[in-house]
Formats: C-alpha cells, sequence, structure tokens
C-alpha cells in the first residue's frame, strides 16, 4: 500500500474518474486543456468489469471479452452494489439477471469467485477498486509519473452511504480521493468550459447512463456554476433495458423451442451480450438481429427485433425519466421555458426515444448533444481535480461548482416522524446543530437514528446510521445539555460532532458511528490486499515480457547464425542452433507453467564487444550459465554492433 | 455590544417590576420583546453575511451570494486551516441566502426570528423519541464551531 501522506502534495497530478455502472473513464487536466486517457490500444472508455481466472485476473476490455465460458467469474455493475445492504431489494432483483454469485457477510452484499482455482469472496468496493486501480495504471503509464489524488464521481442522488463507500474503493486502490463529485456537476462544468457566457443561464443537465440516471438544474452565471436542484434514479439505466430485451428473449426462446434458458447463466450471459450489442444498433437502425449459435442444448437462435418493439419493451421505463426532470424543476422553482438549455450525457441518451420523449416535454426545443456523452462527466471531473490542487489555469479561473445535498437528512422523532434537519438541495459544505438532553437521571448515552429522504416517517426513509453519544456526564434527567453537531462536507459525506454543553470539553463525548460501513482497519487490510493482487498482476506482466524478450532473442540469434553462415563453421553452427533450442524449450509453453513462481525477472542488456567475440568463436548467441540465467548475444546484420542480454529467472 | 448591555439592563428591570407585580400584562409582554430582541442581536445577521441592505431585492440578494461564494468557497483554498476558516464562512453565507431568498422565512426573520433555529421551527415541546428530547434550541452557529471536536469515524 502506498503511504498515506496527510496533506495532498500540491504539486502532484490529480485526475479525474468517472466510475461508471458499466463503463469507466480517466481524465486529466494539463496544459489549459482536459484530456481523455485512453488505454494502450487507444481505448478511451473502460468496461467496469474485473473477471478471475485460473492464472489471474482481468480488468477492463480483457475482462468483459472473457467468452461465456468463465461467466460466473466476471464482476460487473458492482456500482449496483456499492453502499447497499443485501436485504435491499434492488441488490435481490438485480441479483437475479446476474451470472455471478452474491452471498451475504453481515449484511454487506458479497461476491464470490473462483479466482487461481479457489474459491474468494470480494466486497463491491474492492471491485470497484480494482476498476480505479486500472483506471490509476492507465494515468501512470500516460504521464510516466505516480498519480495519488483523483476525484471520483458519482451520481448526483446516491446517498451517503454509497458515497462512502465509493470513497473506501478509492481508498482501497490506494488514491487519495480529494471530492466525491456528482456525475451531473462534472458534466456541467465540462457544459461552461465548452459554452462560456457572461448572463445567466439555466441549465438542465440530464445524463442517463449504463445503471443510473440523474437530472440537475443549474445556474450558470460567469463561472459560478449553482446547483439548484438535483434528482434522479440510481436504478435506472442502459442494464434495465438490456434485462428488458433478455426477459423479450428467453420468453421467445420459451415459445420457439420450449426451453427455458434463464437458468444457464452462460447462456444468459452470451444472450445479454448480444441484447447490448442490438442496443446499440436500434439507435441508428430501425432492426436489429441476434444471431447465436448453440445458445442452449444446441439449438441456434435467430430472431430480430425493430426500434417499435424495443421502444414499447421499455416504454414504461423511458417515460420515467420524465419525473424527476419534473422534480427537479419544481425544486428549482423554474418552468420548461426558463431552462436555457438541455444537456445531454449518458451513453443511453443515443436512443431516440429517450430524445423525443424530453424534446416533446421541453415543448419541442432542441436538446443540446455537444458533449461527449461518454467522456463529459470524466471531462468535468479533470477540470475540478485542477480547480482543488490549485492548477490556476486561464481555463479553469473563477469556474466554481456548489453542489447541493441530494437528500434531505433528518432524525427520528417522539412519534416515529421524520425531523429533518438539513432540507434537500441546500448548499454543501454545510452545517446544523441541535441540543438534546437526557431524559432519565443519570443516562449515560443517547442514541440518534440517522435517516436520509423526503417522507415524513423516518422508518420509510433510507436509515443512514445510528449514533451513540456516550460518556454524558451523571445529572438529573434533563440537566445535561449534548450539542451534536451535522456536519455535511463537501463530499455530500455526514458526520457527526457533539459537545457536552455543561462539562464543556472537558468531557468529549465519544460516538459509536454505525453506519454499516467498513472500519477503517477493514479498508487498511482490503487496501494491503488489493496491492497484493496489484503486485502478482506486475509480476504475471514482467513474466511474459520476459518471455518474450527472450523469445526473440532466441529467434535473432538463430536467424543471424544462419545468414552468417560463412564466417561460422558447420560445428558452431550447430552449437548455435542447439543453444537456441534449448531456450524454445525452456520457454515453451508446458514448462513455462510449471514454473509459475513469483518474484521479477531480471533483464540486463548492454552493448559489449566480447559479444561479438564470443559469437565469431562461436560459443555462441546463448548461454545457459545457471539453471535460471540466460546470457543472449545478438549482434546486428553488419555486425556494427552486439547486444548481450542476461535473463534470470527466479 | 452597547445595545446588548442596555437590552440586559432593560431585563433585569423588566424581572424585578415583574417580581413585583405579577400579573402586569405590559410587564411580561415588554420583557418577552427585550429577550427577544437580545436573542436576535446575539444571532447571526444574514443581512451582514452578504452585506446588503434589509431591503434589498432577491436578484440583489443572489448576486452577492453568488459574489461571496465564490470568493469563500472552501475549494479556492489550499492551506488546510484557511480551508476550514472559509468553510465556516461559506456556510453562514449559504444559510444566508436561504434564508433570504425565501420569501416566508425572510419573514420571520425580519420579524425576529431565526428560521433555521430549531426552537422557533417547532414551537417547542419534546418532539424526540424515548430517552432524549430537545431541551432547547440553540443558535446553530454561533458557537465556537464543529471542527475543535473529535471526531470518531470516516
Amino acid at each position: 500500500m502506498e503511504k498515506n501522506s496527510p496533506k495532498p502534495a500540491l504539486k502532484h497530478p490529480a485526475i479525474g474518474i468517472d466510475l461508471g455502472t458499466t463503463k469507466s473513464c480517466v481524465g486529466l487536466f494539463r496544459d489549459g486543456k482536459v484530456e481523455i486517457i485512453g488505454n494502450n490500444q487507444g481505448i478511451r472508455t473502460m468496461p467496469s468489469c474485473v473477471a478471475f481466472t485460473e492464472t489471474g485476473r482481468l480488468i477492463g476490455d480483457e475482462a468483459k471479452n472473457q467468452a461465456a465460458l468463465n461467466a460466473p467469474n466476471i464482476i460487473f455493475s458492482a456500482k449496483r452494489l456499492i453502499g447497499r445492504t443485501s436485504e435491499d431489494p434492488v441488490v435481490q432483483a438485480d441479483a437475479e439477471f446476474w451470472p455471478f454469485q452474491i452471498v451475504k457477510a453481515e449484511g454487506k452484499p458479497q461476491l464470490q469467485v473462483s479466482y487461481k482455482g479457489k474459491e474468494k469472496v470480494f466486497y463491491p468496493e474492492e471491485i470497484s477498486a480494482m476498476v480505479l486501480g486500472n483506471l490509476k495504471e492507465m494515468a501512470e503509464d500516460y504521464l510516466s509519473h505516480p498519480i495519488t489524488h483523483a476525484i471520483v464521481t458519482v451520481p448526483a442522488h446516491f446517498n451517503d452511504s454509497q458515497r462512502q463507500a465509493t470513497k473506501d474503493a478509492g481508498a482501497i486502490a490506494g488514491l487519495n480521493v480529494l471530492r466525491i463529485l456528482s456525475e451531473t456537476t462534472a458534466a456541467a462544468l465540462a457544459y461552461s468550459l465548452d459554452n462560456p457566457s457572461n448572463g445567466e443561464r439555466n441549465v438542465l443537465i440530464f445524463d442517463l447512463g449504463g445503471g443510473t440516471f440523474n437530472v440537475s438544474v443549474l445556474t450558470i452565471d460567469g463561472g459560478i456554476l449553482e446547483v439548484k436542484a438535483t434528482s434522479g434514479d440510481t436504478h435506472l439505466g442502459g442494464d434495465d433495458f438490456d434485462n428488458c430485451l433478455v426477459s423479450f428473449f428467453i420468453d421467445e426462446f420459451l415459445k420457439k423451442h420450449q426451453e427455458n434458458i434463464s437458468k444457464d447463466r452462460r447462456a444468459v450471459w452470451r444472450l445479454r451480450r448480444a441484447c447490448e450489442a442490438a442496443k446499440r444498433t436500434l439507435s441508428s437502425n430501425i432492426k436489429a438481429s441476434i444471431d447465436l449459435y448453440c445458445l442452449y442444448k444446441g439449438i441456434d437462435f435467430h430472431t430480430d427485433i425493430t426500434r417499435a418493439q424495443f421502444e414499447e419493451l421499455c416504454a414504461d421505463l423511458f417515460r420515467g425519466t420524465l419525473k424527476p426532470v419534473e422534480r427537479a424543476l419544481q425544486d428549482a422553482k423554474l418552468s420548461q421555458a426558463q431552462i436555457h438549455d438541455v444537456v445531454l450525457v449518458g451513453a443511453s441518451t443515443r436512443i431516440p426515444k429517450i430524445q423525443e420523449l424530453l424534446q416533446d416535454f421541453f415543448g419541442g426545443r432542441q436538446l443540446n448533444k455537444s458533449l461527449n456523452p461518454d467522456e463529459a462527466v470524466a471531462y468535468g471531473a479533470a477540470v475540478q481535480a485542477a480547480i482543488l490542487i490549485g492548477e490556476r489555469s486561464e481555463v479553469t479561473r473563477g469556474l466554481l461548482a456548489l453542489d447541493v445535498v441530494p437528500m434531505s437528512l433528518g432524525i427520528e422523532t417522539d412519534a416515529g416522524k421524520m425531523h429533518t434537519l438539513i432540507r434537500r438541495n441546500t448548499a454543501i459544505p454545510a452545517v446544523v446543530t441541535r441540543t438534546f438532553t437526557t431524559f432519565d437521571d443519570h443516562q449515560p448515552d443517547l442514541l440518534i437514528h440517522a435517516y436520509e429522504g423526503e417522507r415524513a416517517t423516518a422508518k420509510e426513509n433510507h436509515l443512514l446510521g445510528h449514533f451513540l453519544l456516550k460518556g454524558i456526564s451523571s445529572a438529573p434527567r434533563g440537566m445535561v445539555l449534548v450539542e451534536a453537531t451535522f456536519y455535511i462536507n463537501a463530499d455530500g459525506i455526514l458526520t457527526v460532532f457533539a459537545l457536552d454543553k455543561v462539562a464543556g470539553s472537558a468531557n468529549p463525548i465519544a460516538i459509536d458511528a454505525n453506519k454499516g460501513r467498513l472500519s477503517k482497519e477493514e479498508i487498511q487490510a482490503l487496501a494491503v490486499e488489493a496491492e497484493k493482487y496489484r503486485a502478482e498482476d506486475r509480476v504475471q506482466k514482467w513474466k511474459l515480457a520476459t518471455k518474450n524478450y527472450l523469445q526473440s532473442c532466441a529467434f535473432s540469434v538463430k536467424r543471424t547464425s544462419e545468414d552468417i553462415l560463412n564466417y561460422f563453421t558447420l560445428q558452431a553452427k550447430k552449437k548455435v542452433m542447439e543453444k537456441c533450442q534449448l531456450a524454445f524449450s525452456w520457454l515453451n509453453p508446458t514448462g513455462w507453467l510449471k514454473r509459475r513462481r513469483s518474484g521479477p525477472m531480471k533483464m540486463v542488456s548492454g552493448n559489449s564487444l566480447p559479444g561479438l567475440k564470443r559469437l565469431s568463436n562461436s560459443t555462441t548467441g546463448i548461454n545457459r550459465t545457471k539453471p535460471n540465467k540466460f546470457v543472449v548475444t545478438t549482434c546486428s546484420w553488419t555486425f556494427q554492433f552486439t547486444q548481450t542480454t542476461t535473463v534470470i529467472y527466479p | 455590544m452597547l445595545l446588548n448591555s442596555f437590552l440586559w439592563a432593560a431585563i433585569q428591570d423588566y424581572e424585578t417590576a415583574q417580581a413585583n407585580s405579577e400579573n402586569d400584562q405590559q410587564i411580561r409582554e415588554g420583557l418577552e420583546r427585550a429577550q427577544r430582541m437580545l436573542k436576535q442581536s446575539q444571532k447571526r445577521d444574514y443581512y451582514k453575511i452578504l452585506g446588503i441592505k434589509r431591503n434589498a431585492r432577491k436578484q440583489e440578494i443572489i448576486k452577492a451570494y453568488r459574489k461571496l461564494a465564490s470568493q469563500w468557497h472552501p475549494d479556492n483554498f489550499q492551506n488546510e486551516e484557511e480551508k476550514k476558516k472559509a468553510e465556516k464562512k461559506f456556510i453562514d453565507i449559504a444559510a444566508a441566502k436561504e434564508v433570504l431568498t425565501d420569501p416566508e422565512m425572510r419573514r420571520k426573520f425580519d420579524a425576529g426570528e431565526d428560521p433555521l433555529d430549531a426552537e422557533s421551527q417547532q414551537g417547542g415541546g419534546h418532539p424526540f423519541h424515548r430517552s432524549w428530547n430537545t431541551w432547547q434550541g440553540f443558535n446553530p452557529f454561533s458557537s465556537g464551531g464543529p471542527f475543535k471536536f473529535k471526531f470518531h469515524f470516516n
């Protein structure tokens, strides 16, 4: 684990990460502009997907492309689990569609996979941490500089525990998360950079991604972005549209072939991927076809779906996107006509029907599609990162996002009612202080139940946690005054402080906060473990690189010895060939797999004249000096230079 | 301060007067008024925080808020100490804007109540359950600030 320096060192770059349900993206602000970082194949978004195999762990595209063979060990959509309890009905409904196994651990959902032949369980935070870690490495490769600071975005409507869990994921990945930023706010930052204006403008950001849906209404005045209201659904997105299609085709398969495939995880996984592709096609074409060979019991599945059918299947979900829009406008006290621009973000806003519905809602107004729907959030996050680390350039000067609390926050009162302390859409950071007293004589502690939500009955809202105020000075009832301060920081995360008003700070009150999240120690332990996994990955990669290098050296020596036959005696040539053969057999896959030892391999290389001499002396190009040490001497065609490489395998 | 000590003196006078003639309506009203005024004088003055006149229009309030918010938002500061200081200021500024841009809350504030104060919102009573209840609403923001306390998670 990297040492957590207490204060962020300002000279270090900070990246902006859009940690999506289905896809993630990373951006960096440098020299006055944002660069979205691609992987080594130039792909700028990465599936938020982790696969576990016999030999190691795969993240991103490699994981997603893991064929259906490994379906139960491919974890995706961890964002739909993060910060939720395993009793959450949302979790249980989702679990039906997922090929991987969810197990319960003290009320928290965990994912069970088989990794290197062993059963292992992971928290959703750990899976997200793996994705974050991979994005971090991508950025490090790109910059050739270690990165420790990042901003991670979450849906604006994520609640306290989901935000906290996302932050924990960052810590596990070895990142110092400077801020948990709302996705819509990030998109608004990207929008305001692209559309600088002096007047006051009201903008509605409509962000429909793979798993979550958010609407924010902002007023942009100069560089100040004031979030007026935010609303959304943390469980609505492309994944749900896929689910509609999957259910539809499972029914169709049942009708056509009288076979129910829903229990076959591998078949469902293949069908899901085909549905996802069909859905994308339907955004530009009016018909898409699905062709799956041997989907189930050797039966092929060929079928079509039209755009109209798809729209009908998802009609309720599509229409459901308008409700949060209405609510956000209501909260912002603005009418449709007062909105200057409706900005689309998120891949699912490419669906024509959704655009049509939204356009109709705004009286036929043209929607703003100027932002890249996949990258805008990471773009904005990178800008916010630059602002936070104080990297002020022409572009970001004067830019400021004033964010809000997405849900009202309150405590349970006598009659089980919700007493709101901080109303939704209050600017953050925010503080509210209340004074409590004891009800019984010499009562030692106070228990506060904190909830978030808009319902009048506390129980109908989401329970944030219990705060137990301990160590209250002993006194008759009503004589103690405990001042509790509810503090929501700029991440939108709640903390409670307490002070005994009578005894003063002489009598500190301990707070047992039970928010159902991971403890500091657990996070630390997980971070250590994550570092172990990363080290294993590095060893794996390094092994491959050295193997590849030695192989190419051997080929080169073999070729050279053939080409320069004239200079060699026949016997010398035979000797060279033998040595090459030795190297090849040492490198062959079965032998290689047996030597599955950990630890780094070393490569030492340098130019040397003696190498040439040795080559011509037919002491040959490849020498196995020790069982685990090869010295390879290669030389250029023209004998201009030679290079000696030593490969040491531990 | 001068006003405060004057009010204190007035309250004391009223209290002595009340002790002498318990049921005098006039004295009781006077006492209550003086107490309310004292309380208000100890509270945040949202107009002062935003640096605007008491008759400022909504647009002016918003303009003043944006200007101050962009100046005092903690994101603009790197130093931890400055950040904390700015955060306290920003929270006051945001509260002032919240009260003054809401006609209902502004009316209440002009009438001498703090609409963000627990006591005036609930009108007293014992709203909290079981082992504890609110005893009195305090001015949430004037006391010390929360940051000097120990905190135990997160």
